[in-house]
């Protein structure tokens, strides 16, 4: 036994505290105390502590709280700014006496919060707390209906279990429901507000430029970079390029390029080979490379860029913010075949020890090739060791990982073969991206982790970049699932789920719809003609239709009795009599002069009533004979008067 | 014939948005243009959860009204003017879907079911006051229901024709145009009773007692009047008569009323005299029933 105030409260306190978590993390912490004190406050209330800000005071101050929004307001930050103070509002508005009015209030800010919360966080996180704001407030609608129609409504056990039913009812069809419209909801290719959109934290740093002698934590962060839709391909094929280092300074290397105008120009002399197309969906980064799959051919994406084939780079004018998606082609190779323009950048070193240009001294080779082997040899265990712990930090970090600790991780190796090629006059630069990924078979996607973050080299020889890994790790540890964590595992399928919402929900957009509506029309078309349905579909698809033939033919056969009257109606215009209206078929019957005719109408009178009225059944049979007869008889009375 | 009729039947609406309903479609509103010039696909799932709710009220709203059939059931006395309870059992005919928030509005009362489960009954009373003597219909009665997001009101009317004859109501005067007159073999048979009749108690005397019933030996010890009762035997018996005057007032009416539940109360026999119809005296409840029910529909009658 509750009271139905107390149980909307409680139900109040709900909606705020998911609400509430839903957008924790965008939280100033000043808001954060403030909501912790109004939740605490709210459930004093239920206790029968009451305290209640008066409404004077909550609307002046959610005035300033307004104001100071405000004041603060900037582009960049506006969308977090704009739900502190919602939640603020929403706080204040906690804190009054509350009325249907108010509570609805709630449930709508709650509402609002969500929906500012998309504007900053596109993960399927927002789903699991929307369902759950949908499920809570569908419950508040129903108990606040309650409230209005009878305020001192003390609510029982039995009739709260009975309400959650139609509760539960209008959930599960709402679920569909709204699938059903988020697909044919009128969308527009030109949203006018889109700048709201965006903003999130670019989670993890998959830096453009490698600074050795640093801690770089990238290779333990087992969150997903970006995700690519292709079919498998071979593993050592799998280098995701991002971007071109190409200036060695200050122990580490950066890329010096910021574009340039040639674009599109794909050397048509490479396409022998096998070409891969590919869509990549991006988590955002917060800088301005796509990751394209070595060596890449084009891309499509729907912002500006630009694409250097020569550099097998892809630059956009604008960082990555937030999930993107763009299509690339790539063929599948380890060399790049294009002129060197600008010879002097790919040979340039600064500050390299002694020590390390007598190391590449003892490295040269025949010719190009045969340095870049004798360095790949040397880089090779048990001399060096790949290791992503202790890793040399110091003033000199490429002399001491070549003379001293002798381990280090993909960036040392590149960095010392990058550099030892360029003592030997070997043009080269690094390529920073990712290698291998984990494919969903089902799914039909690589899922590329941030600890696939990799970097290789390439070595300008006999007119093509060739590309070198000198890293001496097991790369099936990049690729093969068998070799994950079980954690691993389960982080995987989160990232199937993740991008099945990234793929379906995220990218949905005008062209998919058109498209979808497209595909619905051929399917329709198709179904008329060519019925290559397999049993399961037809089976499916059989279920509705069946269920609306029993209900069709549920109405016939409460219509079956006033058909036989008609039958009767025919037979007794045939012989001449009329049956008015709420007369019964004896009457009419005792009117017809024919004996014979008359018994055996009599009869069946006899026969239909027992059956629509009396103890017998008027099911299908007696339908049929009754109407078998009667024809029979309209039939015989036709012809004898014809 | 006098019939109630509903006042919103001229304007009878099906189903009417409340505010909450209004505002909620103007938020689904905004939030449509905002995922709609977002492009944000989150935005739209949640319009697209705001306009399934909505549809789905509607649908669900439309559901809970439906099948639901009601009785009403008046009493057997129902006195114009003044309040009367009158029951009504109404009953969920749904096979799957219990009915919630009901509400029965009639002759500006209203009966609230706060839940009636499926292919079951719920009895629910409230007060009713008819003005007029006669027969009263009670047509359909309105249902209304909220449920389930108090953002539309549906509105369904059920008729029920209901029907009750209203007597009188009974109005005490002594100004009267009508005469009493004792039946001659009845009043005999009257006094033949009277003698054998045994004193039963005694009461308080109450103004408009008989003179006859006064216990004077009480009196004369304590100056306080008491009235005899009587048990088993019979006074004599009255007579109504109005056959002699010229126009039957309402008043006239309500006094007649007042006067035959009165002597019936004080188990005097009454009887009832018009120009065309004669009653001969009774104190049985029938009998009683019976001249209520005539004066209800008098004019009626002539």
């Amino acid at each position: 036994m509750m009271k139905i105030n107390n149980l909307i409260k409680i139900n109040t306190i709900l909606i705020s505290i998911i609400c509430f978590a839903a957008v924790a993390e965008y939280m100033n912490p000043f808001v954060l105390i403030f909501i912790a004190g109004v939740i605490i406050v709210n459930f004093l209330g239920i206790k029968g502590y009451d305290f209640y800000l008066p409404r004077f005071l909550a609307n002046s101050l959610g005035a300033i709280v307004l104001l100071a929004a405000f004041l603060n307001f900037s582009i960049e930050n506006m969308n977090v700014i704009f739900i502190n103070a919602l939640i603020v509002l929403m706080g204040l508005k906690l804190m009054e006496r509350k009325q249907y009015r108010d509570y609805m209030q709630i449930s709508l800010m709650a509402v609002f919060i969500l929906a500012g919360l998309s504007l900053l966080n596109l993960s399927m996180v927002f789903l699991i707390y929307l369902l759950a704001e949908v499920l809570l407030i569908i419950l508040q609608m129903v108990l606040l209906t309650v409230m209005v129609e009878d305020e001192t409504f003390v609510m029982n056990k039995s009739f709260f279990v009975s309400i959650l039913k139609p509760i539960t009812l209008i959930m599960i069809i709402s679920i569909p429901a709204a699938a059903f419209l988020f697909l044919i909801l009128p969308r527009t290719d030109y949203p006018m507000l889109s700048f709201l959109n965006n903003r999130q934290n670019a989670s993890t740093g998959f830096t453009d430029s490698i600074k050795l002698g640093t801690v770089n934590s990238i290779q333990n962060n087992d969150k997903t970079a970006f995700r690519v839709r292709m079919e498998k391909i071979d593993d050592k094929f799998l280098y995701w390029r991002g971007v071109v280092l190409d200036t060695y300074r200050n122990n580490g290397w950066e890329s010096n390029y910021s574009g340039s105008s040639t674009k599109h120009n794909v050397k048509r002399e490479n396409l022998n080979k096998k070409i891969i197309k590919y869509r990549v969906f991006m988590e955002p980064t917060a800088n301005k490379y796509l990751y394209m799959l070595n060596v890449p051919v084009d891309v499509t994406y729907s912002d500006d860029f630009t694409f250097s084939n020569k550099r097998g780079e892809v630059v956009t004018e604008e960082a990555v913010k937030s999930k993107i998606s763009y299509k690339g082609v790539s063929y599948l190779s380890q060399n790049i075949k294009t002129d060197l323009i600008n010879k002097k950048i790919y040979l340039q070193t600064s500050g390299v020890s002694n020590e390390v240009k007598k190391i590449a001294n003892r490295l040269k080779g025949e010719n190009r090739a045969g340095t870049a082997n004798n360095i790949l040899d040397y880089l090779e265990p048990p001399n060096f060791k790949y290791s992503l712990e202790n890793l040399p930090l110091s003033k000199e970090p490429l002399k001491h990982f070549l003379t001293v600790t002798k381990r280090g991780n993909c960036e040392y190796f590149a960095s010392a073969m990058g550099v030892l090629l360029r003592l030997n006059g070997v043009p080269a630069r690094l390529v920073g991206g990712f290698r291998g990924g984990y494919y969903d078979k089902a799914a039909g996607y690589y899922s590329v982790l941030y600890s696939n973050a990799h970097v290789w080299v390439e070595a300008y020889i006999d007119g093509a970049w060739r590309k070198y890994d000198p890293t001496p790790a097991d790369f099936s540890r990049f690729s093969d699932k068998n070799m994950l964590s079980s954690l691993k595992e389960i982080k995987l399928f989160f990232d199937k789920l993740s991008y099945y919402w990234t793929v379906f929900v995220i990218n949905y957009d005008f062209a998919k719809q058109m498209e979808g509506l497209k595909n619905a029309g051929e399917a329709a078309g198709n179904i008329k003609f060519d019925l290559k349905l397999s049993g399961k579909a037809i089976f499916v698809l059989s279920v509705p239709f069946i269920l609306l033939l029993m209900f069709v033919f549920k109405k016939k056969s409460a219509k079956k009795s006033e058909k036989i009257l008609k039958k009767f109606d025919e037979v007794f215009l045939k012989l001449g009599v009329s049956r008015t209206p709420g007369e019964g078929l004896m009457q009419a019957v005792n009117k017809i002069d024919n004996k014979e005719l008359g018994g055996e109408l009599e009869n069946l009178t006899y026969e239909y009533y027992s059956a629509v009225y009396g103890s017998e059944e008027f099911n299908h049979e007696k339908y049929r004979m009754l109407k078998k007869r009667l024809n029979e008889i309209y039939r015989y009375v036709k012809n004898s008067s014809g | 014939m006098k019939t109630l009729s509903f006042k919103k039947n001229k304007n009878f609406k099906p189903v009417y948005f409340t505010k909450a309903g209004w505002f909620y479609i103007i938020v689904t509103i905004v939030l449509g243009f905002a995922a709609v010039n977002t492009g944000n696909n989150l935005i739209f799932i949640i319009v697209s959860f705001l306009l399934a709710a909505m549809a789905i009220s509607g649908f669900y709203g439309k559901k809970n009204i439906n099948n639901i059939n009601i009785n009403l059931k008046m009493p057997a006395e129902i006195y114009a003017e003044s309040a009367f309870i009158v029951k009504m059992k109404a009953e969920n005919e749904k096979k799957f879907l219990d009915s919630y928030l009901l509400k029965m509005k009639f002759c500006e009362s209203e009966i609230f079911f706060g839940r009636i489960g499926r292919q079951s009954s719920k009895e629910g009373k409230t007060d009713l006051i008819f003005q007029k003597r006669g027969v009263n219909r009670i047509k359909e009665i309105v249902l209304y229901s909220r449920f389930p997001f108090n953002f539309f009101v549906r509105c369904k009317r059920i008729p029920v024709n209901s029907e009750a004859v209203v007597f009188p109501k009974p109005v005490k005067s002594n100004e009267s145009a009508r005469s009493y007159s004792l039946n001659e073999t009845e009043g005999t048979a009257a006094k033949d009773n009277y003698a054998s009749e045994e004193l039963s108690s005694i009461r308080n005397y109450e103004y408009g007692d008989s003179l006859r019933l006064i216990h004077w030996k009480h009196f004369a010890k304590s100056d306080e009047l008491k009235a005899k009762n009587f048990s088993g035997g019979l006074t004599a018996p009255v007579v109504i008569d109005m056959s002699g005057l010229d126009f039957v007032s309402e008043s006239e009416i309500s006094a007649a009323a007042y006067d035959i539940i009165d002597l019936i109360k004080k188990d005097i026999p009454v009887g009832l005299k018009t120009y065309n119809d004669y009653f001969p005296p009774d104190m049985t409840h029938g009998h009683k029933l019976n001249l209520l029910r005539y004066l209800a529909l008098y004019d009626e009658n002539k």
